[in-house]
């Protein structure tokens, strides 16, 4: 019963539309993400504001790892925030092996991805991604001049049995080679 | 109770979600002790090769920016040099542990020796978050933890390389630092360095165009033209997008790729130029919003069960497991990335007869390259793009003739054939060297 009420309960997440005032809320975590992001690669980099803004223009990699590392961050908090069966959550990038992508081009320099431990897999949580990422894309397209972004924010889930059982995005919280970096944990 | 309180209590049990602790140090033992019975290996040289030569755990301190002292752990693990001085990369992490250091190092042993490079394995890291840290702070704890480590680095013991969250400009910093202690110039002290620096040229495309060489000589072996083959990329970072470009070049059909955005697939095959123009222009270099006739958009789980001649996981590990290894229609897997099979998939592809051609030797490519760069610095004398190259191919070639001799011999799959080869090789080195004094 309990899973049935939890699943029709999923099924109601996915169909109904988020309410205006989360709507209006989700743009303006997506505002106050972009400025906090923006600010810890000011201080990381010793840079004002604009600066970054101009460097991350140029596709410059350390104000991009800065910058991902501070939207992360409030991206995090967000979901968390949001949706309290977010355990934990980890900032990922990856490469075949890790010294292919220290080698590589600056790749995906401004996208987010993470990785989102949760207790269950929810549409509601996939809503809410998605609500979040279109108010980044909006807010980024306005501030870096980019028309051609279509996503801000990858975010993949997993449940316990994910981790558990080391299956897709779940192996990489345990991988020998190129473990992501937890940045917020309930 | 206020949402303060509940947080307050929480914050109290810190470990409330942390994923399962796998021990990798005693995985990596049970594979060599696995090798070992079946190379009939003496107790002795077992037992060397059991555990690292050395193991150096450092203090590195550092003054960060608010003027506060912080004091980071290092590690430098240096498993075997019976082939010759030790290499592997150095990763900054907040879990690197002596465990993962230790299973890397021997790791990098048995990666050496597969593709008879005359080195020994090595892996260090120190625990930090570098994403927390400004550019300042990272390179003095660089500079403090080379000088930490330079007892038992150099360019005839030891040569670093860029790992995890480390990159070219962590290498340089090491090679000033070195220099400057030294007061001379030791270029050749890392690999993975700018090619200003000393770098290679070719080591950026060096992994992908190892793989694309493995899938060419397998191939080969299966009587089958690569022009006739049908394959599909999951990754399309530096490995995945030169591998598919090289072999998309050498007249291979690529009919599917992917990357964290998604996939995209043509049974008839994909204009992998179109869609390197796309990704190169694309504002996070990403497939997305690629289009083209008969093109069709795919997940990457998608992608991994495609009926196609060739599979190559280049992106993360775990990705082929017991839930989707009986549903792979590939008739062969060649591993670009690391670890992307686990054990019980391995089991159960070996079962089904596809052949994989393993991570160690598939994508050795890279650290191939890596000594071709150590040998240049050496010789204060670079080689063309061409040249390097042709060195790449004439190993990686030697390399798979040399594993599959050992799988037909042996009746293994080209996974232990690749291990039985660079333990036998090990073992013989320490043989020949006998033991010290």
């Amino acid at each position: 019963m309990a899973e049935t009420s939890s699943r029709m309960t999923d099924e109601v997440g996915a169909k109904v539309a988020m309410p205006q005032r989360s709507v209006v809320s989700v743009d303006e975590e997506a505002e106050t993400a972009v400025n906090a992001a923006l600010e810890f690669a000011a201080q990381k980099l010793g840079k004002p504001v604009n600066t970054v803004v101009a460097r991350l223009q140029e596709g410059d990699s350390a104000a991009a790892s800065y910058w991902r590392y501070g939207l992360a961050k409030q991206m995090a908090e967000c979901l968390a925030n949001w949706d309290a069966s977010v355990k934990a959550v980890y900032v990922v990038d990856y490469d075949a092996t890790p010294e292919d992508l220290a080698l590589g081009t600056a790749t995906r320099p401004l996208m987010v991805h993470l990785i989102a431990w949760a207790d269950r897999k929810t549409a509601a949580l996939d809503s809410l991604v998605a609500a979040l990422d279109r108010a980044l894309v909006e807010r980024v397209a306005q501030l870096m001049g980019m028309d051609r972004l279509a996503h801000m924010l990858d975010v993949q889930v997993v449940d316990d049995e994910d981790v558990e059982a080391c299956r897709g995005y779940g192996a990489a919280l345990t991988s020998l080679h190129n473990r992501p970096i937890r940045i917020w944990m309930r | 109770m206020t949402e303060e309180t509940i947080r307050s209590l929480t914050d109290a049990h810190p470990q409330v979600s942390e994923p399962p602790k796998h021990d990798l140090w005693h995985t990596a033992l049970a594979l060599l002790d696995d090798v070992a019975v079946r190379l009939n290996l003496e107790p002795g040289v077992h037992a060397m090769l059991r555990q690292p030569e050395r193991e150096l755990t450092v203090a590195v301190p550092v003054v960060m920016d608010d003027g506060l002292i912080k004091v980071f752990t290092g590690y430098r693990v240096q498993h075997c040099s019976a082939r010759g001085p030790y290499k592997g990369g150095i990763r900054y992490h907040p879990n690197v542990d002596l465990n993962e250091v230790r299973a890397l190092a021997m790791l990098m042993t048995w990666k050496c020796a597969v593709v008879g490079i005359p080195y020994g394995g090595a892996k260090g890291g120190v625990q930090c978050d570098p994403s927390q840290m400004s550019q300042d702070e990272l390179q003095r704890m660089t500079r403090r933890f080379t000088a930490m480590i330079m007892p038992i680095i150099g360019p005839r013991r030891d040569i670093p390389a860029p790992d995890v969250n480390t990159n070219p400009q962590v290498m340089a910093w090491m090679v000033d630092t070195v220099s400057m202690l030294e007061r001379k110039a030791v270029m050749e002290i890392v690999t993975g360095k700018p090619v200003s620096l000393g770098g290679s040229l070719g080591r950026k495309e060096a992994t992908g165009r190892g793989v694309a060489i493995a899938t060419d000589e397998l191939l080969k072996r299966r009587n089958q033209h690569l022009s006739d083959a049908t394959i599909a990329v999951q990754g399309y970072g530096n490995v995945g997008s030169v591998a598919a470009t090289i072999l998309h070049e050498m007249g291979a059909k690529i009919v599917a790729v992917s990357d964290i955005s998604g996939g995209i697939y043509n049974p008839k095959g994909l204009d992998i130029a179109a869609i390197n123009k796309h990704v190169e222009a694309h504002p996070r270099r990403l497939l997305e919003g690629y289009t083209a006739p008969g093109v069709e958009a795919i997940t990457n789980d998608e992608l991994l069960l495609l009926d196609v001649d060739v599979l190559i996981p280049a992106a993360l590990e775990h990705q082929i497991h017991a839930d989707n290894a009986p549903f792979v229609k590939a008739r062969v897997i060649v591993e670009a990335a690391n670890g992307p099979t686990t054990p019980e998939a391995d089991a159960i592809l070996n079962d089904r007869g596809i052949v994989v051609v393993p991570d160690i030797l598939a994508n050795a490519g890279g650290v191939v390259v890596s000594y071709f760069e150590w040998v240049q610095d050496l010789q204060a004398f670079f080689w063309e793009e061409e040249e390097v190259n042709k060195n790449l191919h004439r190993i990686m070639v030697r390399s798979f003739n040399e594993v599959w001799e050992v799988s037909e011999k042996e009746g293994v799959p080209l996974r232990l054939a690749a291990y039985l080869l660079a333990v036998s090789r090990v073992a013989q080195s320490v043989r020949e060297r006998g033991i010290f004094p």
